[in-house]
């Protein structure tokens, strides 16, 4: 029952991480640390990715929750390969200026339901090549990350980069679903309506309902099954 | 081999159920032992809540049969103590699951609480000696639900920002992912999770 | 101790309270209660999570079956509700099918077709339309007489006996189908 302000504290941690990291909660040595008690035989790719991500000032890299998992990953009983494998993952992602809210929260639950490393590895694996996709087809129809001082082509559209991660992370998320819960990478139209439901469902509360109208009216089914077999096959 | 002979067919398709049904032995081993459990001690017959809660929903809620005679006793206690708490606005969510609502219905009730920013989550488990929730919003951490009037019903109110929350039910270390006040299912490394999403959706 | 007793007294002795007695009914009857919901619902997860929550259903609603009728019968009809339920809320939420494993369940004595034919089938009935799949599963994993089947699935015994029989001719259609793509 003394829990509750320890929820309360990782709620607002969550809201807030960018807040938090741009405090400097956590820091590289922190994560150097932690690095070396795996061992991770690649930790200066790591530590330079998480180095990167810290520094984009913009869309609050979650740095504390990074570290409580990378920590909670170093505990958890398996193989060091296994673990590094996932810490890659995440480098992999954060290199590429993916958002990695939801990997985060699958790998968490994964630890927490035990599940064998290597499995856990290979899902999150998935899922970042479903950003990673789902990415390219939102800059194949024009929709981009915005970044200062560029311009944009007529008939594109930069979103704020906030916005954008928003987008991509929860379209991102509602494919994993879908594949994880053994949907089919060939029903186009249940994948379609899958997406459509959850960023519906958010509009107003995490997303903004102008993106993810833009969004839809730019993709379609096809697009999505297109982007749910590059990742299976 | 004839396909169009009637009865290999029938015992080929006799032998491919059976088999099915071999094959998930597991899910079959100790199937009585849950269910009673699960019965705690409930009797089949019906009290006056029991009756008002067939006459108020009398086809709904197909699925939720542990919210029943016990349950029902016990929601209508936590209606009173909130109603008695000044906190009434809430009895909506616990009417809906008292109801039994299918999740996909129950979520513009189920999802909110006037309350601050605190989202109820509330699991009848009656003889449960300790429940917690684990979810998206405490990186999978439990947090305890407590049942301070041991009346089986445990609750705990953890204070959400708007989005879209992943979450399952740890009863006495076994996992329970199927919330009846959920808004949605996931099934992630083959298990399900609820879903539940806060704040300003549409629900559409 | 219940293991002698016929099933009417047992009926009666949980209907007065005795959740061990409907343990006991729950043994003789969830061999027929999970096959039939793995039938409908073609995943494992869903199948036992609807055995269990139809025969805590049965329970609870105990005092409305009337024991001149047959049990089978009435709970039957509970679960394949439930699993109807259960489809409807599935068709938004999809997923996965038939993950059966048989590492298990591996019969020495069957010869690789046989097993073949049987995964054949067994895709070939998870396409099938729920309909149609719902009285193959009652009339070939149950043994039901037509006429239970469609006091289980509200339909009349004609209409039974047209679904059984497309549904067998839709099944051996989707086994050519297979049969030719292998």
């Amino acid at each position: 029952m003394t829990k509750r302000p320890l929820v309360a504290a990782a709620v607002v941690a969550a809201c807030l991480a960018g807040l938090a990291a741009a405090v400097g909660a956590v820091t590289l040595d922190d994560f150097a640390t932690v690095l070396a008690s795996v061992p991770v035989e690649n930790q200066a790719r790591v530590l330079a990715a998480l180095d990167l991500g810290m520094k984009s000032s913009c869309c609050g890299f979650p740095a504390d929750q990074t570290y409580d998992l990378f920590h909670r990953l170093a505990s958890a009983p398996g193989a060091a390969s296994d673990k590094e494998a996932i810490i890659l993952v995440f480098t992999q992602a954060i290199e590429q200026g993916l958002p990695i809210d939801g990997l985060l929260n699958k790998a968490f639950e994964g630890l927490a339901r035990s599940v064998a490393l290597p499995w856990l590895g290979q899902l999150l694996g998935q899922r970042v090549r479903l950003l990673e996709e789902s990415r390219d087809l939102f800059y194949s129809r024009g929709i981009f990350r915005a970044t200062p001082g560029a311009s944009v082509a007529a008939g594109a559209t930069a979103l704020p980069p906030s916005r954008f991660d928003a987008l991509l992370s929860n379209l991102g998320d509602a494919l994993g679903d879908y594949l994880e819960s053994g949907g089919s990478p060939f029903e186009s139209q249940k994948i379609y309506d899958e997406v459509q439901a959850r960023l519906t469902q958010l509009t107003g509360s995490v997303l903004v309902a102008a993106d993810v109208e833009l969004l839809l009216s730019r993709i379609g089914s096809e697009d999505l099954k297109q982007v749910v077999l590059a990742v299976v096959s | 081999m004839n396909l169009d002979a009637r009865d290999p067919w029938d015992e080929l398709l006799r032998e491919t159920l059976q088999r099915d049904v071999a094959a998930a032995s597991d899910s079959l081993a100790g199937l009585e032992n849950r269910v009673v459990e699960r019965l705690g001690d409930r009797s089949p017959r019906r009290g006056f809540l029991g009756s008002l809660k067939a006459l108020v929903a009398p086809t709904r809620g197909a699925r939720w049969g542990q919210l029943t005679v016990v349950g029902a006793t016990a929601c209508a206690c936590l209606l009173l103590g909130l109603f008695f708490g000044g906190r009434f606005p809430f009895a909506q969510h616990a009417q809906s699951a008292l109801l039994g609502e299918a999740p996909a219905t129950a979520k513009s009730v189920a999802t909110r609480s006037p309350v601050g920013n605190g989202v109820l989550f509330m699991l009848p488990a009656k003889d449960a000696k300790v429940v917690s929730v684990v979810g998206s919003f405490s990186e999978w951490e439990p947090i305890p639900l407590s049942d301070d009037n041991h009346d089986g019903i445990w609750t705990t109110e953890i204070p959400l920002a708007p989005g879209r929350y992943e979450y399952a039910f740890i009863i006495d270390g076994r996992w329970f992912g199927q919330d009846p006040s959920a808004d949605e299912y996931v099934r992630s490394f083959g298990e399900y999770s609820s879903v539940r999403y806060v704040g300003g959706g549409d629900g559409a | 101790m219940y293991r002698t007793q016929d099933e009417v007294s047992l009926l009666r002795a949980a209907l007065g309270g005795e959740t061990a007695a409907w343990g006991e009914i729950v043994m003789r009857y969830k061999d027929a209660v999970f096959g039939l919901c793995l039938g409908f619902l073609r995943n494992r997860a869903d199948a036992e999570d609807i055995a269990q929550d139809a025969f805590i259903r049965a329970y609870v609603n105990l005092r409305r079956y009337n024991l001149e009728r047959k049990f089978s019968t009435w709970v039957f009809t509970i679960a394949a509700n439930l699993c109807r339920n259960r489809l409807r809320y599935r068709r938004n939420h999809p997923v996965m099918e038939v993950d059966f494993e048989f590492e298990g369940g591996a019969d020495p004595a069957r010869t690789v077709v046989h097993e073949e034919r049987q995964a054949r089938v067994r895709k070939a009935l998870s396409a099938l339309p729920y309909t149609y799949r719902a009285p193959l599963v009652l009339r070939f994993y149950n043994d039901l007489a037509y006429k239970e089947i469609g006091d289980i699935l509200a339909i009349p015994e004609g209409t039974v006996k047209t679904r059984i029989h497309r549904g067998k001719a839709m099944l051996k259609e989707k086994f050519g189908e297979e049969r030719d793509l292998a």
